[in-house]
C-alpha cells in the first residue's frame, strides 16, 4: 500500500474518532473541541416544565408522582423551587423532562416569576375541591403571559379522587380550557390517575412544532 | 497489499463467515436497550443483568510467543497447550513471525500458513477439534483465534484491525512494531484480543508506552450490529473502542525490561536470581510494573500480582540457557498477558497460574500462556425490553436522589422587634441530608438594582456561599442591623410597617429555598424628624406607676416648646454632669446605649444624668442628631445657607442672622442649645475644642470630600459657639 493511502486512511479514522471520548491527556490537549463532544448522548430532547398554581392544590404531589412514582400524605408547603427529572422514551426518542415545582404562596409571586424563563411548558394546577384555586387559574395564566414568550400550557384539576368534596365541575373546567385553547386533564396524584399524560401531552405538542 | 488475509482465509476450513454471523443478528428481536446511550440506565441494567441475561462459563486460553523469525518447519508443539485443561477458545499472538526483509514489500503468506498449521496442530486434540475464528497479521505480528468445534458460543461481529507504530521511518511504519487485534461478540459479550510488539531496547521505555497509547487509540472498530442498532441515527453510531468491550485481552512481546542496573544489580546477579527459586524477587524491578503503578501505561488493565514463571527472555535458541551472545541481554519478562474488564461485575477469572513453556526452545523467547474463565452473557431481548422501562425509571429515581438535599432548621426567620443600632442575629442550621456534597449560594434578588445584592442593606447574611460535606451541617447567620444610614430612609424600606425580605438559598445543580425574613422596627426617637420628635410624647403610659412619683417634678418640664424633649433631656443631663466628667477616650458600650435609648423613649427615668457616663450621653446625643432625616443646619436650596455661612464663617453676627432668617424655629432652637452646651464645655475643658469638626459634620452633614478648605465648617461652628446669638446680635 502506498504511504499516501495509509495516511489518508488515518485521517479518515481520526475524523470518525473526533466524536469520541479520548483516553489520554495528550490527546485532549491536541484538540479542545473534542471535550465538548460527548461520546454518548443521554437524551434527544431536554424539556423544562413548570408547575404553577395556588398553594395546596397538589403541585408537589404531582411532581412526586410523575418523577418518583410515589405519594405522601404529609403536606409540606413548598417554600422555594424544587425540580426533578424524568426520562421518557417516546417513539424511540429519549426525552428528558426537567420538572420544576414552585411555591404557590402569594408572597413568593415576584420571586417565582423569575423561574419562568426558558421553560417549554407550564402546567397550571387547581384543586377540584377548592373553587378559589380554580378562580385563580386566570391569574396564573396571566402570569404566564407576563413572563413567557410562547409556551405550551396545560390546565390540570387535581384531587379528582375526592368526588364528594368536588366543587369544580369537570365540564366547566373543560369548557374554560377550550375557550383558552389549552389542553386539560383531571388528575389524582394520590391514586395515580392521568398524571402521565399531562407531561407527555406537553411534550408531544412541543415536538410537533 | 501486504496484509490481504482474506483470500487466504477463505481457503481455510471452518472460517466463520463474518457476513453470515451479522445477518443472523438482524433476525433477532430488537433490544430497546442500547448500551452506551445513557450511563445511568446502563448501570441499572448491568445490576439487573440476572433478570434478562443468562451466563455461560467459557474457558479461554491466551498465549503469546515471540518466535524470533523461526519457521515451525511442519512440526508441532505438544507442550504449548495443556492437555488437561482444554479451552473452548484459543487466542494466540506471535511476534517476529516473519523477519525476512521481503515481507515488508511482498505479501508472503508462507510463514503465516506454516505457523497457523503448527498452532492448529498443537491444540489439544489437533486441528479437527478447532476452527479458526479469525486471524490478523501485520508483517510478523500475528494474532489468531480458534474455537472448539463443540463450542455452543455464537461468535458474531468479528472485526480485525492492525496498527503500525513507531517513528515514521519507512521500515518501521510498515510493521516492524505495532499490534493486531480481533474484536468479536461471544454471544452478547464483547471481547477483544490485542497482540502487540512494542519497541525493543532497555532505553526505549517511553517508546513502549507510546506504542501502547498508539495501539489503544487506533484500535477502533465499526461493528455492523452497532450500526444496525443506530440505524435511525446514522451520524451517532458509536465506534467501538477498546474500552467499549466487556473484556480485552492484551498480550504480546511488550519488551519491558528490568531496571536492575539502576539498582546496581549486575547481569550475572540477575541471571543467578532468575535461575534460582527466588526469581519472583526480580519482578519488583520490572519496568512495566513500575510504569503501571505510576499510571502511565495500561491503566485499568490487570495482571496477576506475581508471575510464577522465569523471565521469558533471552535464551540461546534451542536451549534454556540465558543469552550467551556478545550482547548478553539481561533476562526480562518481555512476554505478557494483561486483561481489562469494562466494569467490575464482568466475570473474568484466571483459573490457573500463568505459565511459560520452558520446553519450547525454538526461539530466544519462551511462550507464555494463561487460562481464563469468562462468564459469557446472552441477552434475552424480551426480558431486557421488559425491564428496560423500569430501568429508566430507576435511573431517574437515582438521579433525583442524587440531587443535593438540605434541611433548614428554620423555614422563616422572624426577628421580632429590632432597635436602632442594636444588631440582632439569628442563625439557620443548614444540614446536608443528600447523597453528595452541597454547594450553596444566595441568589441575587430579582429586582435588585445593584447586581451584587442578595438582600436589603438592613440584613446581613454570612456566609453567602459555602460548601457542606455530605452528612454535616453548618450555620448561616442572619443579622439585622439598623444603622444611621438605614434609619434615615426607614420609611421607604418598611413594607406593611415591617422590614421584609425573602432570601433565595440556591443549591448548586439543585433546588432553591426561599427564606422569608421579617423584623419589626421599633419606631424610635432615632431616625426620626425634628417635627415628629416635637409632637411625640414619651410613652408614659407604659410606665404609669413609676411615672406618678415624678410627674409633678420633672427636670425636662422647663423644656422650651421648640426643642424636642429627648434632645433637651440629653443636653441637660450633659450640662448637669459638666465637661470635666466627659472622657472622650471611653469605650462605646452598646448595652449602656440601649439603656439610654430606652430611657429616652419611655421617658423613664426622666433625668438622664445618673443613668450613664457623660461620654455615653454625649455619643447618644450625637447619634440622635445624626440619625435625623435632615441636618440641624439645613443646606438650603442650592446649598445657599451653607454657602452664606461659609462666607461669614468668622462673623458671628452674620452667622446668627443667617440662622435666624433661614432655619426653621426648631432647628434654630436646637442649634442654639447645642452651641450653648459646647460653649460651656469649652470653657470648662479647653481641649474639647478638638471636637468641633466632629460636631460640624453632625450639624452640617457637609460633604467632607468636597470641603475645599479643611475645617471651614468647624470654624463656622466655633464662631457660633464663641458668640452666643444674644451677644452677637446685640
Amino acid at each position: 500500500m502506498p504511504l499516501s493511502k495509509i495516511s489518508q486512511r488515518r485521517l479518515f479514522k481520526y475524523k470518525k474518532l473526533s466524536d469520541r471520548r479520548f483516553l489520554f491527556e495528550s490527546d485532549e490537549e491536541s484538540d479542545s473541541s473534542q471535550s465538548t463532544m460527548a461520546g454518548t448522548r443521554d437524551y434527544d430532547h431536554l424539556f423544562k416544565l413548570l408547575i404553577i398554581g395556588d398553594s395546596g392544590v397538589g403541585k408537589s404531589s404531582l411532581l412526586l408522582r410523575f418523577a418518583d412514582n410515589t405519594f405522601s400524605e404529609n403536606y409540606i408547603t413548598t417554600i422555594g423551587v424544587d425540580f426533578k427529572i424524568r426520562t421518557m422514551d417516546i417513539n424511540g426518542q429519549r426525552v428528558k423532562l426537567q420538572i420544576w415545582d414552585t411555591a404557590g404562596q402569594e408572597r413568593f409571586r415576584t420571586i417565582t416569576s423569575t423561574y419562568y424563563r426558558g421553560t417549554h411548558g407550564v402546567v397550571v394546577v387547581y384543586d377540584v375541591t377548592n373553587g378559589e384555586s380554580f378562580g385563580n387559574v386566570k391569574r396564573w395564566l396571566q402570569e404566564i403571559e407576563n413572563n413567557c414568550d410562547s409556551v405550551q400550557k396545560v390546565l390540570v384539576g387535581n384531587k379528582c379522587e375526592e368526588s364528594e368534596r368536588r366543587v369544580v365541575l369537570e365540564s366547566d373546567a373543560r369548557n374554560y380550557a377550550q375557550s383558552m385553547n389549552i389542553s386539560f386533564f383531571e388528575t389524582s396524584a394520590k391514586e395515580d390517575k392521568n398524571v402521565e399524560p399531562v407531561c407527555s401531552s406537553a411534550f408531544s405538542i412541543e415536538s410537533r412544532k | 497489499m501486504i496484509l490481504n488475509n482474506k483470500k487466504w482465509e477463505k481457503r481455510k476450513r471452518g472460517v466463520v463467515d463474518v457476513k453470515m454471523a451479522t445477518t443472523t443478528f438482524y433476525t433477532k428481536q430488537r433490544c430497546n436497550w442500547i448500551e452506551g446511550r445513557d450511563a445511568k440506565v446502563d448501570e441499572v441494567m448491568r445490576e439487573w443483568m440476572n433478570k434478562f441475561c443468562t451466563f455461560q462459563d467459557v474457558k479461554i486460553c491466551v498465549s503469546t510467543f515471540n518466535v524470533n523469525g523461526k519457521a515451525p518447519n511442519g512440526g508441532q508443539f505438544n507442550r504449548w497447550f495443556s492437555k488437561d485443561d482444554v479451552a473452548e477458545f484459543y487466542a494466540v499472538g506471535l511476534q517476529e513471525m516473519d523477519l525476512s526483509v521481503g515481507t515488508y514489500i511482498i505479501d508472503n503468506t508462507k510463514k503465516m500458513e506454516g505457523w497457523t498449521d503448527a498452532i492448529h496442530q498443537s491444540l489439544p486434540g489437533g486441528r479437527t477439534c478447532f476452527n479458526v475464528v479469525s486471524s490478523m497479521r501485520l508483517v510478523g505480528i500475528f494474532v489468531i483465534v480458534f474455537q472448539s468445534v463443540q463450542s455452543k458460543v455464537r461468535v458474531s461481529d468479528i472485526n480485525v484491525k492492525y496498527v503500525a507504530t513507531g517513528i515514521s521511518v519507512l521500515v518501521n511504519k510498515l510493521g516492524n512494531k505495532g499490534g493486531t487485534a480481533i474484536s468479536m461478540k461471544m454471544n452478547d459479550t464483547w471481547v477483544c484480543f490485542v497482540n502487540a510488539h512494542f519497541a525493543a531496547g532497555n532505553n526505549e521505555l517511553e517508546r513502549r508506552n507510546q506504542d501502547f497509547r498508539d495501539i489503544y487509540n487506533d484500535c477502533v472498530f465499526y461493528p455492523r450490529s452497532q450500526q444496525e442498532a443506530f440505524r435511525d441515527r446514522p451520524l451517532e453510531v458509536p465506534v467501538m473502542c477498546l474500552y467499549d468491550h466487556d473484556v480485552v485481552f492484551w498480550f504480546g512481546d511488550l519488551n519491558y525490561r528490568l531496571n536492575t542496573d539502576l539498582h546496581g544489580i549486575s547481569n550475572d546477579e540477575v541471571r543467578r536470581i532468575a535461575s534460582s527459586e527466588k526469581f519472583t524477587d526480580l519482578l519488583q524491578y520490572c519496568q512495566l510494573r513500575e510504569q503501571m503503578s505510576r499510571g502511565t501505561v495500561f491503566k485499568d488493565f490487570e495482571e496477576p500480582t506475581t508471575l510464577p514463571f522465569r523471565p521469558t527472555y533471552k535464551y540461546d535458541c534451542g536451549t534454556s540457557i540465558w543469552d550467551t551472545s556478545e550482547k548478553g541481554r539481561v533476562p526480562a519478562w518481555t512476554d505478557r498477558i494483561l486483561t481489562f474488564k469494562k466494569y467490575p461485575q464482568v466475570g473474568l477469572e484466571l483459573i490457573k497460574p500463568m505459565e511459560s513453556v520452558d520446553s519450547i526452545t525454538i526461539s530466544d523467547h519462551k511462550p507464555v500462556r494463561a487460562l481464563f474463565r469468562l462468564a459469557v452473557k446472552k441477552i434475552n431481548e424480551n426480558g431486557a425490553n421488559s425491564v428496560y422501562e423500569e430501568a429508566i425509571r430507576e435511573a431517574d429515581r437515582r438521579a433525583n436522589e442524587e440531587l443535593p438535599q438540605v434541611q433548614l432548621s428554620l423555614n422563616e426567620v422572624d426577628f421580632g422587634i429590632v432597635n436602632y443600632l442594636e444588631p440582632k442575629t439569628r442563625s439557620i442550621i443548614v444540614q446536608n441530608v443528600g447523597k453528595s456534597k452541597v454547594r450553596f449560594s444566595f441568589k441575587v434578588r430579582p429586582n435588585a438594582k445593584n447586581n451584587q445584592e442578595i438582600c436589603e442593606k438592613w440584613l446581613m447574611v454570612t456566609p453567602t456561599h459555602y460548601q457542606i460535606p455530605q452528612g454535616s451541617s453548618m450555620e448561616i447567620n442572619l443579622t439585622v442591623s439598623i444603622s444611621t444610614d438605614i434609619v434615615r430612609r426607614i420609611q421607604d424600606i418598611l413594607r406593611n410597617g415591617q422590614l421584609q425580605e425573602i432570601l433565595v438559598l440556591h443549591l448548586e445543580n439543585g433546588r432553591d429555598y426561599f427564606i422569608p425574613v421579617t423584623a419589626i422596627y421599633n419606631n424610635s426617637c432615632f431616625g426620626s424628624t425634628l417635627d415628629k420628635l416635637l409632637t411625640t410624647r414619651p410613652r408614659k403610659e407604659v410606665n404609669l406607676i413609676d411615672f406618678e412619683d415624678f410627674a409633678d417634678n420633672l427636670p425636662s418640664d422647663d423644656c422650651p416648646p421648640n426643642i424636642p424633649r429627648v434632645i433637651y433631656r440629653l443636653v441637660m443631663a450633659l450640662r448637669t454632669r459638666g465637661a470635666r466628667q466627659l472622657n472622650i477616650e471611653e469605650e462605646q458600650d452598646n448595652e449602656v446605649f440601649n439603656r439610654i435609648r430606652n430611657a429616652l423613649e419611655t421617658g423613664h427615668p426622666d433625668d438622664l444624668s445618673q443613668l450613664a457616663s457623660s461620654y455615653m450621653l454625649y455619643s447618644a446625643l450625637i447619634r440622635l442628631l445624626d440619625s435625623l432625616d435632615e441636618p440641624i443646619i439645613l443646606e438650603g436650596m442650592f446649598k445657599m445657607i451653607h454657602k452664606e455661612m461659609v462666607k461669614y464663617r468668622s462673623d458671628a453676627t452674620q452667622l446668627w442672622t443667617v440662622v435666624r432668617s433661614s432655619l426653621p424655629k426648631p432647628n434654630q432652637a436646637v442649634l442654639e442649645l447645642v452651641c450653648l452646651m459646647l460653649r460651656e464645655f469649652f470653657s470648662q475643658k479647653y481641649e474639647l475644642r478638638e471636637q468641633l469638626s466632629l460636631w460640624a459634620t453632625v450639624l452640617f452633614r457637609h460633604d467632607i470630600a468636597e470641603e475645599k478648605t479643611h475645617g471651614t465648617f468647624a470654624t463656622i461652628l466655633q464662631t457660633m459657639c464663641d458668640y452666643a446669638p444674644d451677644v452677637a446680635l446685640g
